[in-house]
């Protein structure tokens, strides 16, 4: 915990009546944020229930004043944060619509290391001097997808040895390095995570925006859950997909009940395919990985098992499971979309491909990509078998002895990763990011024929279609956004807004409000989403209320929040420890039916 | 036990690789033994061209247990323990020794 709790300020406010905890109806909680007088606009208001499984924040507008209408009821936590201020904490109990009144006066922090600690993970990457521009963009690309690195977790200092095993560990899992890059990354986080205060300074943005938004999260599984991508169902509830341990989480945001759905069982060993990796224990003790989802019209979805090289459907309403084989050599079903007539299409990341499957007919068509160069071809055409061969030593990691990611120096570009997958609304094309080439590219839903474009910033992860057919994609391994034109042929790219100039942001996803047209975009280094308008080109800043929040796809709810789940690797790293579903309502909340 | 099976997987896996960094000193160990032929007495002939061959395709392996030569490790200005090193060379040399002196054997035994 980050967060520093003032007894002195404890107000355990005595009410009359037993009060029982819940979510019936909303209470709220009112009142201003101040500084010696003067108001903090932006900060952050935030009710813990008292199992700590739920929270409500509010921001406060430029007078300092927020409200926070809650259906968090019975003994809760009350937290102010704002930053280069302590943290406030007071406990109180709020009656099922009760009001309260509650004013902090927050004090500045002083004291270098408690300010350092509460900074962002973006703020102390900046402690780390690459000697090798390449090395810097190898561990941006390879190890933050997974997680930031930079929090209270991974900022730990370590020697250069200790760091290498840990380099090594992860990729073991799945990271993909040159040993100069492995060996590079650790002499630098060595060097660099050395235990002294970081001294940055970030200017956050405060928007008149952030008064009317709010932001509700539901603590999901526990320390070692892993949900990796969330979906809105037609019923408003989310689904949660948890790689690790092959459960469909399901959330009904009107109650905060959560259920929890398990996959059925399947001849394969723990990890699936990739039972030759070193997976994280704990976290993968699975055998399917589902990894992302997509509902179709008649309300089931369709869900990637990234380690079992299955697709299988999820009926919400019967709770049943139906797999269907990909075929072992197709590897790592990624990122799925459902176009127009039905058919579910799915990058196949490791080998190279995109799949086709019409629930129909139950057809499985699997088609290659252009192979990107001989090393990649290689990939392609050999990285199944080894890792069918790796598969017979568990957990070895032998993958990584025989692959030419280490013997040719190939690192990360022997893999050409068919990342997002999107379907383009005008005229019902696919359109795919390929991450490690940075291209993008169209699949002719009829032909299959393909064409593809290099894109002019790095990284392109999970791209989405406005209604006009413009094709946004957020930019990871540059911190960027692009805009590609597919009547034109031409793209666009911005520059994220960072918190101070040497810092930089890693979006792994992003969606088009369907109404608005805004783009929202995860930040992933620094605990914020950002708003697009693209009329007007701007952005707005959401800062998150817990450090550490790093969230995968990003879905619109019918009652207003744009919602994801809060997926850092490992859980235990996120402030709170566990992971969670999280929505943001920028106008407030709305009844959803 | 399996670690030692699983030493042996990779490097016959590797086998191919290895010899493909190794084939200029494989080349030059054989073109030594060929050139030097009646100028050198065979046993010493044939150990030096092994010799040769042998810190061509000699392995290092890596923390990964990828096996490359040790002369690329340094090329690469990768770490190559010496102790390792030197014992990998010597058990090279006398694996490709025996090889040698059998195909020399069995050139004689043919003529």
């Amino acid at each position: 915990m980050n967060w520093t709790w003032r007894p002195s300020a404890i107000a355990l406010v005595a009410l009359i009546g037993a009060v029982a905890p819940g979510e019936a109806s909303a209470g709220a909680i009112s009142g201003q944020v101040t500084s010696a007088g003067k108001p903090i606009p932006g900060a952050m208001v935030t009710a813990f229930d008292e199992a700590k499984a739920r929270r409500d924040t509010a921001y406060a507008d430029a007078d300092g004043r927020f409200r926070l209408d809650t259906d968090i009821s019975g003994k809760i936590s009350l937290r102010a944060r704002a930053p280069y201020f302590k943290d406030s904490a007071k406990d109180i109990v709020l009656l099922s619509a009760g009001d309260q009144v509650i004013d902090y006066d927050l004090a500045r922090e002083t004291d270098p290391a408690a300010l350092s600690d509460s900074l962002t993970a973006s703020a102390h990457l900046t402690a780390l001097s690459w000697a090798n521009p390449n090395t810097r963009a190898a561990f941006i690309s390879q190890c933050n997808y997974c997680h930031q690195v930079g929090n209270e977790l991974t900022r730990v200092p370590r020697s250069e040895a200790t760091w290498y095993e840990t380099v090594q560990r992860m990729e073991g899992y799945l990271a993909i390095l040159t040993n100069r890059e492995a060996q590079d990354i650790a002499a630098t986080l060595a060097k660099g995570f050395d235990g002294k205060p970081v001294a940055a300074v970030q200017k956050h943005a405060w928007s008149d925006q952030l008064a009317k938004a709010k932001v509700k999260e539901w603590v999901v599984g526990d320390e070692l859950t892993f949900v990796h991508d969330t979906d809105v169902g037609a019923d408003d509830r989310l689904y949660g997909s948890d790689e690790g341990h092959d459960i469909i989480w399901v959330l009904d945001r009107t109650t905060g009940g959560i259920e929890a759905n398990r996959e059925p069982d399947i001849n394969l060993p723990e990890g699936g395919v990739f039972s030759g990796f070193r997976l994280p224990i704990g976290v993968f003790s699975g055998k399917h990985g589902p990894h992302s989802m997509a509902q179709a019209k008649d309300g089931k979805f369709w869900i990637t098992n990234a380690l079992s090289s299955t697709l299988v459907s999820f009926d919400p309403a019967t709770k049943a499971f139906k797999l269907y084989d990909v075929g072992r050599t197709h590897l790592y079903p990624h990122t799925v979309r459902i176009d127009g007539e039905g058919v579910v299409w799915f990058t196949i990341a490791a080998s190279n491909e995109i799949g086709r499957f019409d629930p129909k007919t139950e057809k499985m068509t699997v088609i290659a990509l252009p192979h990107d160069g001989f090393w990649r071809g290689m990939t392609d055409l050999a990285f199944a078998y080894v890792l069918k061969v790796a598969s017979l030593f568990p957990a070895s990691g032998m993958h990584l002895a025989v692959s030419h990611t280490k013997w040719a120096d190939q690192g990360r570009d022997a893999f050409s990763l068919p990342y997002g997958i999107d379907v383009n609304p005008r005229d019902g094309s696919i359109w795919y990011a390929k991450l490690n080439v940075n291209k993008i590219g169209r699949i002719d839903p009829e032909t299959l024929a393909i064409r593809e474009f290099d894109t002019p910033m790095k990284g392109p992860r999970r791209p989405r279609f406005d209604k006009d057919g413009n094709l946004w994609i957020p930019a990871f391994d540059d911190g960027g956004l692009m805009k590609f034109d597919t009547r034109t042929e031409t793209f666009e790219t911005l520059k994220l807004p960072l918190l101070a100039p040497n810092e930089y942001e890693t979006p792994y996803a992003l969606n088009v409000h369907p109404k608005t047209g805004d783009v929202w975009i995860t930040s992933n280094m620094s605990d914020r989403i950002f708003r697009f308008t693209p009329s007007t080109k701007t952005f707005v800043s959401y800062p998150l209320p817990m450090r550490v929040t790093w969230l995968r796809d990003l879905v619109f709810a019918k009652d207003g929040g744009i919602c994801s789940s809060s997926s850092n690797l490992p859980a235990y790293g996120i402030e709170g420890g566990k992971a969670s579903f999280i929505c943001l309502y920028p106008d407030g909340e709305t009844p959803a039916r | 036990m399996q670690i030692a099976f699983l030493y042996i997987v990779i490097t016959v896996l590797m086998a191919a690789v290895i010899a493909a960094f190794g084939l200029p000193f494989l080349v030059a160990g054989w073109l030594f033994a060929r050139f030097t032929r009646g100028a050198i007495a065979d046993g010493p002939r044939i150990a030096l061209a092994a010799a040769i061959a042998a810190l061509g395709i000699a392995p290092n392996y890596d923390a990964y247990q990828g096996p490359l030569p040790i002369y690329m490790r340094l090329v690469r200005g990768e770490p190559a323990p010496l102790v390792a090193s030197l014992v990998a060379l010597v058990i090279t040399w006398l694996m490709l020794l025996a090889v040698a002196r059998f195909f020399a054997r069995r050139r004689v035994t043919v003529a």
